[in-house]
């Protein structure tokens, strides 16, 4: 279907467009925190951007762009033996090469890695962010926390997706903002969201990278509308899977709380002042807790119970 | 007098706004993603920030770039001040050291609070002390729980031998790694000087106990370090420094210029100097005197042609979009060749040529497994 | 320096050092008898102390002699010729 402004999205277009502007000026994708340009002559990338940007819009020139990236299949013998792709930005090659048929986990991990080095206008939590109501639910990333597995299921069950990776908290303003890719989805979380929602926008698998398996949940049409709409603190939910559990919250304290969100921050020594007091503020504004389950939906359920509360003591 | 110099080419046109950031409320906006991603990799992004910010212009910009700017401005001032804090920390530690301790290039930059103090990208401290203090020095740093950067025996006897740096320190606490040097070039390099000679002129700085070179001594380090040492990426942005360093200390010094061209004489350097002084004149607009420029080209001789090509070639940024020149790649190469000679016998060379680049992707690799992202 | 009551402590940001730290009520005493205008001896902060609190002088120079260090390598306090001197 097409998308609110008539636009062509990625999954509508031919593959051969999306190739082209690859192979061309380029193709822009708008994740919210940045606008990347990314340019590729490896054939496979095609394909795959398509699966898990399929909803976001065809763009094929701008006059602007956060980030411009280039994926170059290595030249030389080894483009037979064993094909390569690097990672190229500016000129620059910040990474060893990726084998030519795993180009989209290098293009998102690139991409992060630019965006958690480069966006110091924002204070970037390690975390998941989703939405409802007005009010953004962050999942700090700790290991063992089954954090994407979380996001990607709140994203399912109508929560609206910021990110999966990025709490991109504007100190300014007050407001967390989109940082819309892909969800990254490891080892067993694969198949349990599959479980989860047999029809999810699931991309294709790449075994052997250095994290295992990966594969990409795309952000669904709503969330890829609303990639420049902003979020308000509600809760911080930290959260930790344990087999056979039960569904627990247990409050966190302020001070601990304080510790966790300042260590889990990819740039909170960069931002100085400024990140300190925007974590004092989040800390004092949203009621932090530690979740630990091992059954998704009931633990979705609990999430779910929990907001009302949330939005009533935001509202007062 | 002062001659105006020849015309700025046009891809280095950019560099003016350094200078003079009002220009830059001009730029459209495919000029400014142009710059921002040039001067990103350059190096030179934060000081171009800093500049347009200190004449109250970045409100004006456009949000995207505007942002860009800020984000660049505060990552900067981080790593500056971790600068800071570290000399700090060092002073408690040497505190009543019977030697000099002195601050070289960017730590010296901003210990002297100079226009191109602002901006910059520290990623370590650089302290010269004489070498039959560092022992002492080391000593008192362990104390203080400053370790070795762990490395092999090829690495530690690279250092030992052939180096006019002890091996890099790092501090569990402080994030900056200290690189204590007991001269400004290797020993057993064809270009050298006596460290003697820089440790007979130093200069006090602003920050008590700590000195700094001679300003004539600060500029030759400056070219001679970007002429036969720097990595590439660094460059131009040694080009920018030396020209803010001149600029700075001419200002301060009406027998600057003489003053410069006999101390490289006598430590020479004239050579670098007078590279250096051709494209800071020819891309950034140095003003300088007419003999000096003179003088200073007669100094090259029959090799001048040749070398002002290699170096224009390699100093010379490739466009965002565009992968280095095969050209540029080969000049890149002759000179890193004259530059590896200089420094080390052909025998030791090799092993430590496939040594360091073996180092580099073992640290790329890292970078890319951690989950939080790391400085390049 | 930023000081901020959290919980049942503060957190403390100092611009010098860029490090962040949650203080306890000790180091915090301490910060509040210091300030810029008027550097004092570890002994006079004490003293000081020691009469507001009532806490005997000994006593409190034990609990505050880790606070004194932490404080410092933290940038949240500085030495200016032997007298600690709180830093903006």
């Amino acid at each position: 279907m097409p998308s609110d402004r008539g636009l062509l999205t990625l999954g509508q277009a031919g593959l051969q467009q999306i190739s082209n502007a690859l192979r061309g000026d380029g193709l822009w994708l708008d994740v919210g925190v940045a606008r990347m340009r990314v340019r590729s002559d490896e054939p496979s990338l095609a394909a795959q951007l398509q699966a898990v940007y399929q909803n976001f819009p065809l763009q094929t020139s701008s006059d602007w762009a956060d980030l411009h990236i280039d994926l170059r299949r290595q030249s030389g013998l080894r483009r037979w033996l064993a094909p390569q792709v690097r990672f190229f930005c500016d000129g620059q090659v910040p990474f060893d090469p990726f084998p030519a048929d795993a180009a989209l986990p290098l293009l998102e991990w690139g991409a992060n890695w630019l965006i958690g080095r480069r966006c110091n206008h924002l204070l970037l939590l390690h975390s998941g962010v989703v939405e409802r109501q007005g009010l953004a639910l962050v999942m700090p990333a700790l290991p063992g926390s089954g954090k994407s597995t979380l996001t990607a299921a709140l994203a399912l069950r109508g929560w609206r997706l910021l990110s999966d990776e990025f709490g991109a908290y504007d100190p300014g303003e007050g407001v967390f903002r989109p940082a819309l890719k892909p969800v990254g989805l490891k080892n067993q979380s694969i198949d349990v969201i599959r479980a989860f929602s047999p029809d999810a926008q699931l991309g294709p698998s790449f075994p052997k990278t250095r994290k295992g398996t990966v594969a990409h949940l795309a952000p669904d049409a709503n969330a890829v509308m609303r990639v420049h709409e902003t979020a308000r603190p509600g809760a911080v939910l930290l959260p930790r899977w344990q087999a056979g559990s039960a569904t627990q919250l247990l409050p966190v304290q302020p001070q601990m709380a304080f510790s966790t969100l300042a260590f889990n921050a990819f740039n909170y020594q960069v931002l100085g002042a400024v990140g300190f007091e925007a974590v004092v503020s989040l800390t004092q504004r949203c009621p932090v807790w530690q979740l630990i389950y091992s059954d998704l939906d009931d633990a979705l359920a609990r999430i779910e119970a929990l907001w009302p509360d949330v939005l009533a003591r935001e509202a007062a | 007098m002062n001659r105006a110099p020849a015309r700025i080419p046009a891809a280095m046109a950019w560099l003016g706004a350094l200078q003079q950031p009002n220009v830059v409320t001009a730029w459209t906006l495919p000029q400014w993603q142009r710059v921002l991603r040039l001067s990103r990799r350059l190096r030179l992004l934060g000081r171009l920030a800093e500049q347009v910010d200190a004449a109250g212009l970045t409100d004006q910009l456009p949000q995207a770039v505007a942002q860009q700017l800020r984000a660049e401005m505060r990552y900067s001032r981080w790593r500056t001040n971790l600068m800071r804090w570290t000399v700090e920390r060092l002073s408690e530690t040497l505190a009543d050291a019977p030697q000099p301790l002195v601050l070289l290039k960017g730590s010296a930059y901003v210990g002297q609070d100079l226009p191109i103090a602002a901006g910059r990208l520290p990623s370590d401290l650089d302290i010269l002390v004489p070498l039959e203090h560092i022992a002492a020095v080391q000593a008192r740093l362990v104390a203080a729980s400053w370790a070795e950067a762990e490395m092999d025996a090829h690495d530690q006897r690279y250092y030992r031998e052939w180096s006019h740096e002890v091996p890099p320190m790092r501090h569990p606490v402080l994030p900056l790694e200290l690189d204590l040097h007991h001269n400004i070039l290797p020993p057993v390099a064809q270009v050298s000087v006596k460290a003697e000679h820089l440790l007979a002129r130093l200069q006090p700085s602003l920050w008590s106990g700590w000195q700094v070179l001679h300003p004539f001594d600060q500029v030759l380090h400056s070219a001679v370090h970007l002429f036969q040492d720097s990595e590439a990426r660094d460059r131009l942005r040694d080009l920018v420094d030396l020209d803010g360093l001149m600029r700075h200390f001419s200002a301060a010094d009406p027998d600057f210029w003489p003053g410069l061209l006999a101390r490289a004489r006598e430590l020479r350097f004239s050579n670098d100097l007078a590279l250096a002084c051709h494209f800071t004149q020819h891309w950034l607009g140095t003003p300088m005197p007419a003999a000096a420029s003179a003088a200073l080209a007669e100094s090259m001789g029959w090799r001048r042609a040749g070398l002002l090509r290699l170096w224009s070639a390699v100093l010379t940024p490739t466009e965002p979009d565009a992968l280095p020149s095969l050209r540029q790649g080969m000049a890149a190469n002759v000179l890193l060749l004259r530059h590896h000679l200089g420094r080390m016998p052909l025998r030791l060379l090799v092993p430590h040529l496939w040594h360091k680049a073996r180092a580099n992707r073992a640290k790329s690799a890292k970078d890319l497994i951690a989950d939080t992202p790391s400085d390049g | 320096m930023l000081f901020e009551p959290l919980g049942g402590g503060w957190v403390a940001f100092s611009s010098l050092s860029g490090e962040s730290h949650l203080l306890n009520a000790e180091s915090v005493a301490v910060v509040e008898t210091l300030d810029l205008l008027q550097p004092r001896t570890a002994e006079e902060v004490t003293e000081l102390l020691a009469a507001d609190s009532g806490i005997p002088a000994a006593e409190l120079t034990e609990k505050l002699a880790d606070a004194w260090s932490m404080l410092l390598q933290a940038g949240l306090i500085r030495e200016q010729n032997a007298t600690a001197c709180l830093q903006i």
